[in-house]
């Protein structure tokens, strides 16, 4: 039995699992992964899955544009249609269609940039992870929904019914009320902290509200605490979703169109942290992403447990959301093993297992630490656990010591112009977030709409809010 | 020297410091949304002031006393600079210069942070000013009772909770208050952001401005100090004791150049708080 205390869990945004790791063992039977037929059609023309950017595109921001990633975009890019969900499977058949339908006015969205994959040329520290440790072909993003849902369901095991980020905002429903893992862990006497960079979107849980100040720590802290051997329990990590800009830090989400390199290098910061840690040979890190983001994805999200039976007309949430890239990395870990639903594991439904999903986490803490079953959603209650995939007698799996990566400094005009770019949903919905949170009340979203508000802009309301809220840190 | 001669430096000092307290005249102004007053000290613009300030002075002093000497016009302005004179202004304005150039090629924490605040709409210090007229405008219309124009109240907040039972008129009053209070809070949050960010840019006296960087104080900052000071009193002693500029030693002047020549390089590496 695997002799962890540590789990680290670092959420990045918006990548499928095919836009990321679908080339990473091509001729692996069994593996989930692209052969270069798979393809989607857009104004009769075909766009097949490709490792080339298209043309003009810079390789390590693609897809530029961000692509759509609302419910009905989702809905469209699994079944060709907005209105077509129904039928089952989905055969992903939308997502050159919807991308191309992004464009207003003169802007371009070329359907290609959607269908492109990164191989280890550009992301070198995912790959090596995924190949020295262990890598899911079967985790699917918890819903077929943006950001806030799915990181909901991380932390809750359900999203409460609601399918866009700014649904929550607009319907009253910040902060948000289902009980977290976070409190669990707390009640049953265990440390946890989460580590952000600028705003963690994780502060929008209610019933963590009182110990924020006291669990909520910049992301330094995380490097001082497992070089010191003091890593909490659980530490689930949040990336810079804005960026810093008095300090020239770029967003390192990897959200589209973020240039991927920044994110490898938080990865690899994370890795080298925990690696080279006291608390390395008693640690599981998860490294995984919240959503697809309209990134292409071949395999049909497979049916779920609903959570609660909430949800929008048509839909419960008894389909799981896009594939997403998960690495999982411990010592106790198998080097190069695939993980994949145990066929024989008992299933409370008694049919086919289920895929993991974000909710494997909530299980997988709940099975480690032996907290109270009852606290599980049905869907987080029927996830699978990593527990039984911790292999190794010993933990014998050291992997790489440091890995080789770039240290990429911006330049000034690049780091302005991130700054002035326009924010995306995300942004909008966490500058309101954080501004209901703190002083109850939402003007964020119209000063956007009114005064084309950048990046720059609403990070530095959010990030404000943060502070007046947390206090000294 | 004649008492008069003292008099003139001490004034001549004690004015170039007080106009340089006020003024931006000896500093960089690398973050130009702090007023002049809270601007760092340049070294390099000081030790150009310095030497500037000196070899006026000593000019000043050999001709007042050749025309109280009521020597021949002709040969009143003759050997008046020495060219080593001439060599502490060339280094003095290089080292300036230096120092500029590895200002204009570095992206500086100062630019880091001017950028940031151009930004949020803070591109100089009028702007702030701008934002505490604007605070206390709100705050004022706020204590006044005075309602929301029509284009303000577009904006009402979306998450108000209304206590069951309100009118519409109450709801709108507690809408009212409620984007008041966001928008005061708002505004102070821009401040406080500005605060924060400029506190590390501020000047800290002279002085320290003058022998530390960001780790505390610098040896390549204290030794162009240490040497300028001394070589510029011995330089003014000298000239109003012999009434002519001195003829420095090869190995002086080259003390000078090795320290201006270490300020800049060291400069690249360095952010001076």
């Amino acid at each position: 039995m695997a002799e962890i205390q540590h789990v680290i869990v670092l959420m990045l945004e918006n990548r499928s699992f095919d836009s990321m790791l679908g080339w990473l063992h091509p001729n692996r039977p069994g593996f989930a992964g692209l052969n270069g037929t798979q393809s989607n059609s857009c104004l009769n023309t075909s766009y097949k899955v490709s490792t080339t950017p298209p043309a003009n595109a810079d390789a390590n921001t693609v897809p530029t544009p961000d692509p759509g990633e609302t419910f009905t975009d989702i809905t469209e890019q699994l079944y060709g249609s907005a209105t077509g969900r129904g039928t089952a499977p989905p055969p992903m058949s939308g997502f050159a269609k919807n991308y191309f339908g992004q464009a207003t006015g003169t802007a371009h969205y070329d359907p290609a940039a959607v269908m492109h994959s990164y191989t280890d040329a550009e992301i070198p520290v995912l790959w090596r992870l995924a190949q020295d440790f262990a890598v899911s072909d079967q985790w699917f993003a918890a819903a077929p929904c943006q950001t806030w849902p799915n990181r909901f369901f991380t932390h809750c095991g359900t999203c409460h019914g609601i399918v866009n980020n700014s649904d929550f905002t607009s319907g009253l429903h910040v902060p948000f009320t289902a009980p977290s893992i976070f409190r669990v862990l707390e009640n049953a006497g265990h440390s946890w902290r989460v580590y952000f960079h600028d705003v963690p979107q994780s502060l929008l849980l209610r019933d963590i509200e009182d110990l924020a100040p006291l669990r909520y720590r910049f992301f330094n802290q995380f490097l001082a605490d497992a070089a010191q051997g003091a890593l909490p329990h659980y530490s689930f990590i949040e990336p810079h979703y804005f960026g810093e800009f008095f300090s020239a830090q770029p967003p390192n989400d990897q959200h589209p169109p973020h240039d991927v390199r920044y994110g490898e290098q938080l990865t690899a910061d994370v890795y080298h942290a925990v690696r080279q840690s006291p608390c390395w040979q008693n640690t599981l890190l998860i490294i995984t992403y919240d959503e697809h983001g309209g990134c292409y994805d071949h395999i049909a999200p497979p049916a779920a447990v609903p959570p609660d039976g909430l949800g929008p007309p048509g839909y419960n949430f008894n389909s799981y959301g896009v594939r997403v890239p998960a690495v999982v990395i411990s010592p106790w870990i198998a080097p190069g093993a695939v993980l994949q639903p145990m066929t024989d594991q008992k299933q409370p439904h008694g049919g086919t297992a289920y895929p993991f999903d974000h909710t494997s986490i909530m299980k997988t803490i709940s099975e480690l630490f032996a907290l109270p079953a009852a606290q599980l959603t049905p869907r987080a209650a029927a996830a699978p656990s990593l527990l039984p995939y911790l292999t190794l007698p010993a933990p014998t799996n050291n992997g790489p010591y440091f890995l080789q990566t770039p240290r990429l400094t911006p330049t000034r005009p690049e780091i302005n112009a991130m700054a002035a770019e326009l924010p995306n949903d995300l942004h909008k919905a966490l500058g309101e977030g954080m501004e209901i949170l703190h002083s109850g009340i939402a003007t964020i979203g119209h000063d956007i709409g009114e005064a084309a508000e950048t990046v720059a802009q609403i990070g530095a309301r959010a990030v404000a809010q943060v502070r007046a809220f947390l206090g000294a840190l | 020297m004649p008492i008069w001669g003292t008099t003139l430096i001490i004034l001549a000092v004690l004015a170039l410091l007080r106009l340089s307290g006020r003024t931006a005249i000896l500093k960089d102004q690398l973050i130009p949304q702090l007023p002049p007053n809270l601007q760092t000290f340049s070294l390099a613009r000081t030790q150009m002031a310095w030497w500037f300030l000196i070899i006026l002075l000593c000019a000043g002093d050999i001709l007042a006393k050749r025309l109280m000497a009521g020597g021949d016009a002709g040969t009143l302005l003759q050997n008046l600079l020495s060219p080593q004179a001439l060599t502490l202004m060339g280094l003095a304005t290089l080292t300036a210069g230096g120092g500029v150039a590895v200002d204009a090629m570095q992206y500086t924490r100062e630019d880091q942070v001017n950028d940031a605040l151009k930004q949020l709409n803070l591109g100089s210090y009028a702007d702030v000013v701008d934002l505490r007229a604007k605070i206390a405008d709100w705050q004022s219309r706020t204590a006044a009772g005075i309602p929301l124009t029509p284009a303000e109240a577009q904006s009402i907040p979306t998450a108000l909770a209304a206590n069951p039972g309100s009118s519409q008129a109450e709801l709108t009053t507690a809408r009212q208050i409620q984007k008041k209070a966001a928008t005061i809070t708002d505004l102070q949050r821009l401040l406080d952001e500005y605060n924060r960010q400029t506190a590390p840019f501020r000047t800290q006296g002279w002085f320290r401005d003058m022998v530390t960087d960001v780790d505390g104080t610098a040896l390549h900052r204290l030794q162009a100090v240490a040497w300028s000071l001394l070589i510029g009193a011995a330089f003014v002693y000298v000239t109003f004791k012999s009434g002519a500029m001195p003829q420095l030693d090869d190995n002086l002047l080259g003390v000078m150049g090795i320290s201006g020549a270490g300020y800049v390089g060291f400069k690249y590496n360095e952010t001076q708080y």
